[in-house]
């Protein structure tokens, strides 16, 4: 079989997938009763602008034709007017896109390695004190709305503490560092502007945290859960039996076993925080796509749902594909061909 | 019984706790080993020879296991009063284990380079922190001492390509070559002890032949100690120097090889030797009826429901084991006193 | 699309608050590969109702789940009657005791209209539950013929159905049932259909990978052999593994769908101000923060205590429905 011909396969499932979540997303709000141009325009549209607004738009071609200029405008960098805001939709993202990305990393990142740790330690003191606290967070985790934890500790930290600001991206009176990725995080620390750095660092780490949340819960019970898993595993008994010390076979060889299913779990949970991340921005004001997505829509602006959600769909399928890659690396089984 | 032996358990009492009750798995376990010898379990599946095996190594998972009452004494040393840090120890320095299924006793994610490097490296040391174990890859003249002492043991098992089996992973092995690993990662820090779970039996019996030959040959030849758990009365015979029968978690019947088969004596030993199937002779005839219930276990002699001797006294009350010449001894009351009472 | 691992395959059918340290005794997938040929059908009917309310009421949590859940069913329900001052909720405004902290009166407060928010929640209890319930009726349907389709079908069908609910799962559930609200009009039938059409993949795939366990079981192809016919095969032996299966997650479910139906409302795309739904009130306090924060956070309350509620009740069903054969 072989890890080449495996990563093949894998790619080659990618795009059926990419395509049908564009077809997917076509229907859904192409699917519109009323006229989404007469709403863009305003009450005081005449006919002629109408039409005219409509051409532009596409809209006075059929169904599929429109899908194929989609398509067609997709690869070419033609993403579309954007009702709303009458910008190219691409640009409005090249402007967006990288917050909300920021701050999805760096939510996941923190939640997959506190996650990674706290469910070790949860799975080696099982049933003890620490089993149990790490057992009542995460219940609480998993369970609280995002926005309501994101406004519960915007209260008590940002206002009654003033430990972080409220929200935004950066302070009001800091200049964004010079663009180079869209990171702030990372652009600042390129052009060694640290005041941007400071300002943007503090300002990422509530709603990051906030993110984090829901996947922190997920990732710590399942390495949780994994471990234990592991430790009823024969290859471990046997490594017991033996007489192998225990925190060689913890750490080395139940860890690596249950890494790959945690590999996974983070993926998953990328994803789902691509979602959460909308709740989190309208919280603390952070100027990313999720705000876009959501203002575009009781703009029933078309143009931008449809591109969010593509460009959201080829980032989580991505993502996705590096977690194949990895799993290959870390299971040899997978390469052989063998599939548990 | 000789407290020199190598191994001795006495009054071994297990019980496992499941949400339908406790079942008591084995009752009341008299077992020795002595050094050098091949010692044979031989029962049927569920008799709880496996459990016992498990107890020994201190591998019985003890939230629905419990160990009731008993002492399992190595060398003298009571394991199961011992810390586990110390058994530990004990377990890497003195026994090896060969498991019953090459399968899923080898992590699959692992070479099985790594895996026989870190279980010879590492195998009995009291703990590992991080440092050790990095410095560990750093000493390449032991590393390398290492992999030539692997290579050797995979070929004193007859692994003809020692070096292609070292670099791979488990799952580009046989059944038969996986086994053979495992028996070389037991015996490759010269344990004084091994208790094998029935390595043959997963396999093709052709290869599962070899592999017990294997075994055979490679602890003769150190003198080590094994204790052999099988359903296989034929492999007992062929290996063993002593052999215990077990049923529903009692020894029956006990006696050497030799003399087990010469003069057997009792009923499921009987029954158990009547199921081989030969090439002459009659049809083979299984023993009628099933193992017993182990959360209500009939009263009495728990394979009285079976028995086609069955007398009153075997409903009420456990024979118990009774040498009834020397080194053979069986649990049953028609070699016993009482039977002339009734 | 990414399930590789056994781990993780199991994490899939099983909830959170199962990993979360209630004892595992067996996912769905392992109790059926233990059904032996002749135990199979019958077994489960000899497990009965009585060993499964014993085993529910054993459990301290799912009781838990059990009196909350209650709670706040009847609570909705009783809200005419046991509300301070039910007619807050119906329209009644009140400005001059608007934003009042929580009190004696008022224990939660008061909206910037003045309304009662202890009431509000109270009758917020009874549109939350009542839509997450009319979700999962949906979901559950759709999902279930669907899944069995593909399952008992098997083939091209199979692949078509399974493909599709991957390409509906990459997309984040939020983000996708923002953007299937664009079509319509925001109001609390919108977001019924965004939420069921974001959410029917998971029940798809989960009733599709039963059957599909179920008709490889011995007992199937025993049955077959002595010749039963294949409706009969459908309704006797994989119906009721897949409705236990589906019971549990219907149960375990709706405090997720309440948190995403609440998720959709506090942007705006759900249920509209001024009907007292637990989402649209936190976005409606949101403006008034940070002084007067009763208005965001009681609800949030609620919301929290229904997740978990449901979540435990949902675990205890699959305790208490679980089809064992322990080893």
């Amino acid at each position: 079989m072989g890890y080449g011909s495996y990563l093949i396969r894998r790619l080659l499932y990618t795009i059926p997938i990419i395509f049908g979540i564009s077809v997917l997303i076509f229907i859904l709000t192409r699917v519109i009763p009323g006229d989404p141009v007469k709403l863009a325009l305003g009450p005081d549209a005449t006919p002629d602008m109408i039409a005219q607004a409509r051409r532009i738009w596409n809209l006075d071609k059929p169904l599929h034709m429109q899908y194929i200029a989609f398509i067609v405008g997709f690869f070419t960098g033609d993403w579309g007017i954007s009702l709303r805001t009458y910008n190219n939709v691409l640009a409005d993202l090249a402007r967006f896109a990288p917050a909300t990305y920021e701050l999805t990393a760096v939510a996941v990142s923190f939640s997959a390695l506190v996650g990674i740790l706290t469910g070790i330690v949860a799975a080696t003191h099982k049933d003890k004190w620490q089993d149990h606290i790490s057992r009542i967070l995460s219940i609480g985790g998993v369970s609280m709305p995002l926005f309501w934890s994101g406004i519960m500790l915007q209260l008590l930290i940002a206002s009654y503490f003033k430990l972080l600001p409220i929200g935004g991206r950066i302070g009001d009176g800091v200049t964004p560092p010079v663009h180079v990725t869209g990171f702030y995080l990372l652009d600042s620390l390129f052009s060694g502007n640290w005041i941007a750095f400071w300002s943007c660092a503090q300002h990422i780490i509530l709603p990051a945290f906030v993110l984090s949340f829901p996947s922190l819960a997920n990732i710590n019970r399942l390495v949780r859960s994994a471990m234990i898993d592991q430790r009823s595993k024969d290859y471990v008994i046997l490594q017991e039996a033996n007489g192998m010390p225990r925190r060689l076979i913890v750490y080395k060889y139940m860890l690596k076993n249950s890494l790959a299913s945690a590999i996974t779990m983070i993926a998953l949970m990328f994803a789902y925080s691509l979602g959460g991340v909308a709740l989190v921005e309208a919280v603390f004001f952070w100027p990313g796509m999720g705000n876009y997505l959501v203002q575009a829509i009781h703009f029933k602006d078309f143009n931008a749902i449809m591109s969010v959600v593509v460009l959201v769909g080829i980032i989580i399928v991505a993502a996705n594909f590096l977690v194949d890659l990895l799993y290959g690396y870390l299971d040899p089984r997978i390469r052989y061909g063998e599939e548990r | 019984m000789n407290t020199s032996n190598l191994l001795t358990i006495r009054d071994l009492t297990i019980d496992f706790t499941t949400y339908d009750g406790t079942a008591r798995v084995v009752d009341d376990l008299d077992l020795y080993v002595d050094r050098g010898e091949i010692v044979s379990l031989v029962g049927e599946s569920g008799c709880g020879k496996t459990v016992t095996a498990k107890a020994v190594l201190g591998i019985l998972p003890m939230p629905p296991g419990k160990i009731a009452e008993g002492e399992i004494l190595f060398r003298g040393q009571d394991l199961l009063k011992t810390k586990d840090k110390d058994l530990q120890v004990l377990r890497g320095k003195e026994f090896g284990f060969v498991p019953q299924d090459p399968m899923t006793f080898l992590n699959p994610i692992f070479t099985i380079e790594t895996q026989m490097f870190d279980m010879y490296t590492f195998r009995g040391s009291p703990d590992v922190d991080p440092l050790q174990y990095l410095r560990s890859f750093r000493d390449s003249r032991r590393r390398a001492d290492t992999v030539q002492r692997a290579l050797e043991m995979l070929r004193r098992v007859n692994i003809p390509d020692p070096d292609r089996v070292l670099r791979s992973y488990p799952v580009e092995l046989s059944g038969g070559m996986r086994q053979r690993v495992l028996i070389a990662m037991a015996l490759m820090s010269r344990p004084s002890f091994i208790i094998a779970d029935e390595p043959a039996t997963a396999l093709d019996v052709s290869i599962g032949e070899q592999i017990n030959e294997v075994l055979e040959t490679r602890v003769r030849e150190e003198g080590i100690s094994v204790l052999y758990i099988t359903h296989d009365l034929g492999v007992a015979r062929r290996l063993s120097d002593r052999i215990y029968v077990m049923y529903a978690g009692h020894i029956v019947e006990t006696a050497s090889t030799q003399e087990l088969f010469k003069e057997p004596k009792h009923p499921y030993t009987l029954g158990l030797l009547k199921s081989v199937p030969k090439i002459y002779g009659e049809i083979s005839r299984g023993i009628e009826g099933v193992i017993p219930d182990y959360y209500n276990p009939p009263p009495g002699c728990r394979f009285h429901p079976r028995c086609p001797h069955a007398m009153p006294v075997c409903r009420r009350e456990r024979p118990a084991l009774r040498e009834i010449r020397a080194g053979h001894r069986v649990a049953c009351y028609l070699y016993s006193e009482e039977k002339k009472n009734e | 699309m990414v399930q590789r691992s056994l781990q993780l395959r199991r994490y899939m059918t099983a909830s959170f608050f199962r990993l979360a340290g209630i004892p595992i005794r067996g996912t769905i997938k392992k109790s059926l590969r233990g059904i032996s040929v002749l135990e199979g059908p019958q077994k489960y009917r000899l497990e009965g109702w009585k060993r499964a309310t014993s085993r529910f009421r054993r459990n301290p949590l799912s009781t838990t789940g059990l009196v909350i859940v209650i709670g706040l069913v009847l609570m909705g329900l009783l809200a005419d009657y046991i509300a301070p001052y039910p007619m807050d909720a119906k329209g009644r405004v009140d400005f001059i005791n608007k934003l009042l902290p929580p009190s004696l009166e008022h224990p939660f407060g008061t909206d910037e209209a003045g309304r009662d928010v202890l009431s509000r929640i109270m009758f917020g209890a009874r549109i939350d539950i009542s839509s997450a319930v009319t979700v999962q009726l949906l979901v559950t349907f759709v999902g279930v013929v669907l899944g069995m389709v593909a399952g008992y079908v098997g083939g091209k069908t199979n692949v078509i159905i399974m493909r599709t609910a991957d390409v509906f799962i990459t997309i984040p559930p939020l983000v996708l049932a923002l953007a299937a609200t664009t079509a319509f009009t925001p109001d609390i039938t919108t977001a019924i259909l965004a939420v069921t059409i974001a959410w029917w993949p998971w029940y798809a795939r989960l009733v599709q990978s039963v059957v599909l366990s179920v008709k490889e079981e011995q007992f199937i192809e025993a049955s077959r052999a002595i010749g039963k016919s294949p409706l009969s095969i459908v309704f006797g032996d994989i119906f009721p593994n897949i409705v236990s299966v589906v019971t549990v997650k219907f149960t375990l479910d709706i405090g997720f769908v309440i948190l995403f139906m609440a998720s959709l409302s506090f942007l705006g795309l759900g249920v509209q101000p001024p009907t007292p739904a637990w989402g649209t009130m936190i976005s409606e306090g949101k403006s008034y923060l940070p002084e007067r924060w009763w208005m965001s956070a009681f609800p949030g309350i609620f919301i929290l205590l229904a997740v978990i509620g449901f979540s435990l009740l949902g675990d205890g069903l699959r305790d208490a429905f679980d089809v064992q054969l322990e080893e």
